[in-house]
This record gives structure tokens, C-alpha cells and sequence, in this order.
């Protein structure tokens, strides 16, 4: 599914709303995406997730991306609502402490997620 | 507090402990111990061996326990110090120093174990003595033993290095898929996601610290590993079929249940992270635990060295100890103690390095307020420089140790040897107080230890000999260190044989190293003795008087951007003199420019600047007249490829002090003093000759560090070359 992005600015910073697969076919689309965002130095970059259906390794390395680039540019960027398909290779790739992000998992998936590790809890 | 720090701290104090024992049992070679001496090393040896049953050391309680015993009855005056004793004392005080440093680490060795009962052996016949007039005594402490035995009953496992000893009961995968997976379609998470069909991750840690930020990111590429804790009931055949289709595509390293921290040390050798990072990583795994990551270190460590060993006087540094500290009393030591604290030398490292940017960075501040022509600005400016230069002093001082300290192994080791060769020798160190950077005390010990032992062996002669030439019967070897315009300076002198220059050049000769009649220069002749072939050749010792490895020795001095040099007296000795900077992270230096290239000098070589005019010059083009004098000089830009600008029309002259002697560099440009951090080379031009490092100007132009002496060392070995096949 092609990227699509929509763009909110408010006072505190910007709202952007991703749908589409977060994978190798589409990457260089969503980087390029990425690329015409305007956003000043110590704004907040707050990322929709839940219409992300698939994300792979590719997927998941730009996330690593941005927020790593975000953080440089003394940005900051906070990933929201994340899709099942998003949290299942947070919990696969310890990643949720690297992020930082709150995470609302829904009952029925309760089950698919374990979050074992990379947690800051002592697992 | 972690059990890391609690068992850092635990070897920093027992070698604290176990030095001073040293030291006042090499005294007793020639005064008795008094009580106050027989007190402290018995409280050195009773405190490691409370600390060692904490951790539950056996080895190390059990044989502290029976030395405290003779040294119990030894301070009761219940037996005699006899000088014999010394002998025994010294071997059980390094055979406590090893249990100490090695039952951290694992299992003692049987024959370590062995050695120490021979030891003990040794001590029987002063201890059975003792049994006979005090038994109850005796049995006494025997009893304490059971109850400090009984404090601790199996408490060993938990602290001595865990099960993982034996072997980490759970897969180990380390997953690296190429930059290119993507391109062959596939997607490394799947084949992650897969494992939990077999088994369950029990951690896993993504890297990526090779994931590039800006330009150089290509969404396309892969940047990221991935370090596997996996338990499984399944062998090692079905685990590496998981990754089957993505194996060629990879670097794929899977450890099956029972690999030991030897195993771990190898494959951080095949992996692109450092090992202390994947120590690190292990460890937030549940591969390592703290004990095993100690272990681990240790293993990286003594590969490198090619010793075990748990340098503890690394993570200790003194503060505000003044530098008249011999004068210091007993009771003022004590008071002092309280008011030192000890502090990890990274964090000082870190905290210098911090420092060094902030120069740089004020540096280029100065350079753009001074563009902006703001009076308040400026003077603002000067303030801080100021503060920073202050600070920049302080936190300098902070890794400055006095080098008594390490002279005083040298005593051991000269009486050792002195034994071992039949010499009477005795050793005065001189300048003590003397403070050098500690990173440069650390790699000081080598080529001096070098220098002390080739002293010994083959600078000394025999009593028998001396007594001949009318000398004292014991030879004397001397350590003295001192501050020298901006440099330390250590000498390693003795009054033995010294080095007959003609033998030394005909072996060179016969070597093939030189030719010729043997020149007037001292230091050319005895340079012959740094150099590699003719080091090796054992025979040497023999005719010149100067043995094994002394190339080393000056490789380890050069690396350290000092020099050495050596003077000798036909039988009336010599003496090695090691020049080195105060520091190595931060120089004064004189700023200097050819063309658009910028080259700074170390200041405390700079003499003076002239312009260089034509009356200086002389036909040679080799030397130019300085009042009266000839001094050689170059020319920066014949050696190094600069643009030189052409409308310049003066030249300036900068004179630096190279050794004892004066040399000219002429350069385009003189800019004057300029305080800079040095930055390291990179590993391709480490061997650069001439060059010590490069800095970063406040403008962000890189200026290289000239390094004199090696400088004018190439110039003279192109010249020689140049000469020699002309007359070919």
C-alpha cells in the first residue's frame, strides 16, 4: 500500500498521520516523505502509527532513523497509536525503551504482545 | 553499590596493602623491623583475608591465615625476625598478590596451589617452633580459621565466578545481516520472529550503532544487528536452520548452550561493535552477569598485554597530596588520607577530554568575537579564557601521580636480580615527588623496568671485578627524576662498566648497520644500541656491555613523544636519560604556517624566531649562521607537500632545542603561542614520521604537531642516503 501522509501543525508542533506499508517497496517513498517536513529546532514530531498494517526490518530501521535524525535536530519525535503490526516488532526487537513512547495495547491483543524485554522494567 | 565496584575496590586495596608490605620488608634487608613495621604487615595481611572470606577467596583466606599466624607471633615477639624471614615474607607476599588478583577471576591452578604450600613449608619451621611454646595459642587461631570458615559456609557461589564458569547455559546468537538483505527480499525480523516457534527469546538487544544519521542513511540498506539470549530444547543443527535462507546473506555466529567468556573474547574479536560495548550489550542480555563481565574484561585485557592482570592502581588517583609528601609525617598521612578521595581515572580521562574540546571550542568562540569588533564582547571573552585556562590546569594536575610510587618496584627487582647474579647492588631514587601524567607513569614501567634490569645484568660487574678497579664492592643504580623546561626527565644511571664506544661501532659494522671510521659523536654510536638487529643478537652482551631489546624500549619512549639519550664513561658507567612531556592531552605549541598548511611546534622546544635573511644563509643550503654559529635548519614545505603562497617575501626562522643541541625549521608564517588538544593520528598514518598528532584549529583547519626529534632524525637519514649513492 502506497505512503500517505497528512500533516497537522498546531502550537506545540506537528501532528502527521502515516497509512500505508512501512516496508522495503515503499521506504524510499515514506524517506522521501520525511524529507519535506519543515519543522523547526525544539519542536515536537508526533507520528500516528495505527494505520501502519505492515512494517519490516527496513520499516522498523527508519523509525530508528528519524528518531535518532529527531534527536540531533533537537527535535522531538513521539510515536503514537501504534498498529499491532508496529508493536509486535517493538516487543520482537526490544525496542519500546528505546523510543520512549506510550503504549496502549488493545484487549484483544493482549495476547500477541509479550513485552519480556527492552523494557526499563527489570525483566 | 554493584559488585563490580565492590571487587574493584577489594584488589585496589589489597595491592595498596601488599606494596607497603613490600616496602617495609625490602628495608629489613638492612634494619630490622620495628614494631610499628611488624604491626603494619600484619594488618595488611589480617584485612585481605577478612575482605577475601566476605567474597568467600578460599584460597586466599587459607593461606593469608597461616602467614597472619607467623606474623601474629612474630609482632607478640613470641618468635624473632630472623633474615631469613624477609626472603619467605616477600615470596608469600606475591603469592598473595596473585590469589588475590586471580581467585576474582575463577579457580586457582593446582600448581599455583602447589607453590603456595611449598611456601608455607617454608615457614613451618618458624611456626612449629612457636606451636611448641605457645600451644593454646596456636590452637586458638585454629579456631578462629573454623569460624571464619563456618562465617562463610557456602557462600562462594555467590560471589566467585557464577555456574557461567563451567559454561552460559543458553544460545548465544550474534546477527549481523549485510547492508544488501533487502535487495535479495529479504527481511531479517522474520527469520528473529521465527525463533520463538523453537524455543523463547529470552532478550534480544538491536544495534545500531551503525545506523548513519543525515546523507549518508539509504533507506535502502540494512545497518542493523541483532545480539540473541535464546533458550531452546533444540540442538544446535535445528537453530541454524532458522536462518538457512538468510545465512549467506550474513555474518551468523550461533553459540550453543555451555560456551564459556574464553568463547565470547574470540567472537568480539570477529565482531564489527568494540568489546567492551558487547560486554556491555551481553551483560543487558543475561549472557554475562557482573562477575562474568569482569571476567570477561580481564580476558580482553590480558590477550592484549599478554599478562593476567587486574591493573588495580589504574582506578585510583591521588588529589591534593602536596608534593613535599616525604616530608610529611605519619600522623599527617593519616589525616590526608581522610581528605583524599579515590575516583575512577576514566572519569578523570573523560572529564580532560571534555576540557581539551572546550579549549577548541572557546578557541574558535575568540576568533569570531574578535571578527565582531564588540569591545564588551572581547573583554567577556578573556574572562572566560581565563577561568577556562584555570580549569584547564586543574583538571590537568588531577591525573598528575608523583613517580615515587613506581620507582619503589624497582627496589624488588634490583634486589631480586641482584641476588640472582651474585651483585651486590644497591638503588637510590631521587626525585620522588616528581609528578608526571599518570598514563605516562603506567607506560614508563616497561622501558624502565628495561633499563633497571640491563643496568643489573650488564652495566654492573661483579664485586670481585670492582674490588679490582678500586671500586666499592657494591654497585650502585640510580633513579632520578626532575622537571626540565616544560619536560620530565628520568635518568638511569650506574657506576659500572659503562659502554666501550669502539666495540659498540664494530659491531655495527660487522652487523652491516654502518660504516666507516668511528665518528666523534657519541650519539651516533650509541644510537647503534636501539637499533632492532642489533638488539636481538643475544651475543651483544658480551662485547658491549648492553643487552636485549633496548629497541623497544625506545619505541616505547617514542610512542609516549619523548626521547632518549646515553652517556657513558669507560669504567666509570653510564647513564640512559628519558625526556618526556608533562602530558599528553593538551600542548603548548607555536603556531606556524607554509602556504595555507598549519603546523604547530611543541613551545618548550622553541628557543626563539628570527627572520630569516639572507645574511643567515650560507652556500651549504644545510646550515645558516646564527651569531657566530652554524646551525642545521629545513625547510618545512621540502617535507611536507604544502602550496606555498608565492607572494610571500620573507621567510622566518623558528629555532628549536632539539636534544641538546639547536636546529632551525623555517616557515612562512609565524602566529604565535597557541594552546591546543592533541588529537591522535589515525591508524593509517600512526607511523608518519615527523608527525606526533594533529590538532583542530579554532577556525576548524586541521594543523599537524611537528615532532622535532624525529623530524630532524629523517632529514639526517635521507641526507646520509642521498650521500651514499652519490659516491655509488
Amino acid at each position: 500500500m502506497e505512503p500517505k501522509q497528512t500533516i497537522q501543525s498546531s502550537q506545540e508542533g506537528f501532528g502527521i498521520f502515516w497509512k500505508g506499508y512501512l516496508t522495503v517497496p515503499f521506504i524510499k517513498d515514506w524517506y522521501e516523505l520525511s524529507n519535506q517536513w519543515e519543522i523547526p529546532k525544539g519542536k515536537k514530531i508526533r507520528i500516528d502509527l495505527s494505520e501502519i498494517e505492515r512494517i519490516d526490518s527496513a520499516g522498523i530501521q527508519f523509525l530508528i532513523y528519524l528518531k535518532k535524525t529527531t534527536n540531533s535536530n533537537h527535535q522531538v519525535l513521539e510515536l503514537t497509536n501504534h498498529s499491532l503490526a508496529v508493536l509486535k516488532v517493538l516487543d520482537l526487537l526490544g525496542l519500546v525503551s528505546f523510543f520512549g513512547d506510550r503504549i496502549k495495547v488493545k484487549k484483544e491483543h493482549a495476547n500477541e504482545v509479550e513485552f519480556r524485554y527492552g523494557t526499563r522494567k527489570v525483566s | 553499590m554493584d559488585l563490580t565496584e565492590v571487587i574493584e575496590a577489594y584488589l585496589v586495596e589489597s595491592d595498596e596493602l601488599l606494596r607497603d608490605m613490600e616496602v617495609i620488608l625490602l628495608r629489613t634487608d638492612t634494619t630490622l623491623p620495628t614494631d610499628e613495621d611488624l604491626n603494619a604487615i600484619f594488618r595488611a595481611v589480617h584485612t585481605i583475608k577478612g575482605t577475601a572470606g566476605m567474597f568467600g577467596f578460599e584460597a586466599t583466606v587459607s593461606f593469608a591465615h597461616v602467614v597472619e599466624n607467623l606474623l601474629d607471633d612474630l609482632r607478640s615477639h613470641t618468635i624473632q625476625f630472623q633474615s631469613h624471614l624477609t626472603e619467605i615474607l616477600l615470596k608469600a607476599k606475591d603469592h598473595l598478590l596473585y590469589l588475590v588478583l586471580n581467585e576474582t577471576k575463577g579457580k586457582i591452578p593446582q600448581e599455583k596451589l602447589n607453590l603456595g604450600e611449598r611456601i608455607l613449608d617454608e615457614m613451618k619451621p618458624f611456626l612449629s617452633a612457636n606451636v611448641s611454646q605457645v600451644p593454646q595459642k596456636k590452637q586458638m587461631s585454629s579456631e578462629i580459621q573454623d569460624q571464619t570458615n563456618l562465617k562463610n559456609p557456602n557462600k562462594t557461589n555467590d560471589f566467585s565466578p557464577d555456574s557461567n564458569a563451567n559454561g552460559i547455559q543458553s544460545y548465544l546468537i550474534s546477527f549481523r545481516p549485510n547492508q544488501n538483505v533487502f535487495s535479495h527480499g529479504l527481511d531479517p525480523i522474520s527469520f528473529i520472529g521465527y525463533l520463538k516457534k523453537i524455543g523463547t527469546i529470552i532478550s534480544l538487544k538491536t544495534i545500531d550503532q551503525f545506523l548513519p544519521e543525515g546523507n549518508e542513511y539509504d533507506p535502502e540498506n540494512n545497518y542493523l544487528g541483532f545480539e540473541i539470549n535464546f533458550s531452546s530444547e533444540k540442538d544446535l543443527e535445528s537453530v541454524q536452520k532458522v536462518f538457512n535462507f538468510i545465512e549467506e546473506d550474513s555474518f551468523l555466529h550461533i553459540y550453543p548452550p555451555g560456551f564459556t567468556i574464553e568463547d565470547l573474547v574470540d567472537l568480539s574479536n570477529q565482531l564489527p561493535e568494540e568489546e567492551i560495548f558487547l560486554g556491555n550489550l551481553w551483560k543487558e542480555i543475561h549472557i554475562l552477569n557482573e562477575n562474568s563481565l569482569l571476567e570477561y574484561l580481564e580476558e580482553i585485557k590480558s590477550r592484549k598485554t599478554g599478562v593476567p592482570s587486574a591493573s588495580s592502581s589504574t582506578t585510583q588517583t591521588d588529589m591534593g597530596i602536596p608534593n613535599s609528601s616525604s616530608e610529611i609525617t605519619e600522623q599527617n598521612k593519616e589525616s590526608l588520607k581522610s581528605s583524599t578521595i579515590k575516583v575512577d581515572s576514566k572519569r578523570i580521562d573523560n572529564l580532560i577530554n571534555r576540557v581539551g574540546e572546550l579549549v577548541v571550542s572557546c578557541a574558535n568562540m575568540n576568533q569570531l568575537i574578535g571578527d565582531a569588533d564588540d569591545p564588551n564582547l572581547q573583554e567577556s571573552s578573556l574572562v572566560v579564557m581565563r577561568l577556562l585556562n584555570e580549569v584547564r590546569e586543574i583538571s590537568l594536575k588531577l591525573r598528575m601521580v608523583p613517580i615515587g610510587e613506581s620507582f619503589q618496584k624497582y627496589s624488588r627487582i634490583v634486589r631480586d636480580l641482584g641476588k640472582e647474579l651474585h651483585k651486590d647492588i644497591r638503588l637510590i631514587t631521587e626525585g620522588n615527588e616528581t609528578e608526571l601524567d599518570r598514563n605516562i607513569v603506567e607506560k614508563l614501567g616497561d622501558p624502565l623496568t628495561h633499563l633497571v634490569r640491563n643496568a643489573c645484568d650488564h652495566g654492573l660487574e661483579l664485586p670481585e671485578e670492582r674490588q679490582k678497579k678500586g671500586k666499592p664492592k657494591q654497585g650502585t643504580i640510580r633513579l632520578n627524576a626532575y622537571h626540565e623546561a616544560g619536560s620530565v626527565v628520568i635518568e638511569v644511571s650506574d657506576d659500572g662498566n659503562g659502554i666501550s664506544k669502539e666495540k659498540v661501532w664494530k659491531k655495527g659494522i660487522e652487523k652491516g648497520i654502518v660504516y666507516g671510521e668511528l665518528p666523534d659523536s657519541d650519539e651516533e654510536v650509541y644510537k647503534l644500541l636501539f637499533h632492532p638487529g642489533f638488539s636481538t643478537a643475544s651475543q651483544i652482551t658480551n662485547v658491549s656491555g648492553r643487552g636485549v631489546g633496548l629497541d623497544v624500549v625506545y619505541q616505547n619512549i617514542e610512542s609516549l613523544r619523548g626521547s632518549i639519550t646515553v652517556k657513558s664513561i669507560p669504567s666509570k658507567g653510564s647513564v640512559f636519560i628519558l625526556r618526556l612531556p608533562l602530558t599528553l592531552a593538551i600542548i603548548e605549541g607555536f603556531l606556524v604556517a607554509v602556504g595555507k598548511s598549519h603546523f604547530i611546534i611543541p613551545m618548550e622546544m622553541v628557543l626563539e624566531c628570527l627572520h630569516f635573511s639572507d645574511d643567515h644563509k650560507t652556500e651549504s643550503n644545510q646550515f645558516f649562521a646564527l651569531r657566530g654559529n652554524l646551525i642545521p635548519f629545513l625547510r618545512l614545505k621540502d617535507y611536507y607537500p604544502c602550496d606555498s603562497r608565492s607572494d610571500i617575501s620573507r621567510e622566518n626562522i623558528v629555532i628549536v632545542r632539539n636534544g641538546e643541541k639547536k636546529a632551525g625549521i623555517v616557515v612562512e608564517e609565524l602566529l604565535g603561542e597557541y594552546q591546543t588538544v592533541i588529537k591522535p593520528m589515525g591508524s593509517v598514518f600512526r607511523h608518519v614520521k615527523g608527525v606526533s598528532g594533529s590538532s583542530i584549529l579554532g577556525d576548524g583547519n586541521v594543523a599537524l604537531i611537528i615532532d622535532v626529534p624525529s623530524l630532524f632524525e629523517r632529514t639526517i637519514t635521507i641526507e646520509n642516503q642521498k650521500l651514499f649513492s652519490h659516491r655509488g
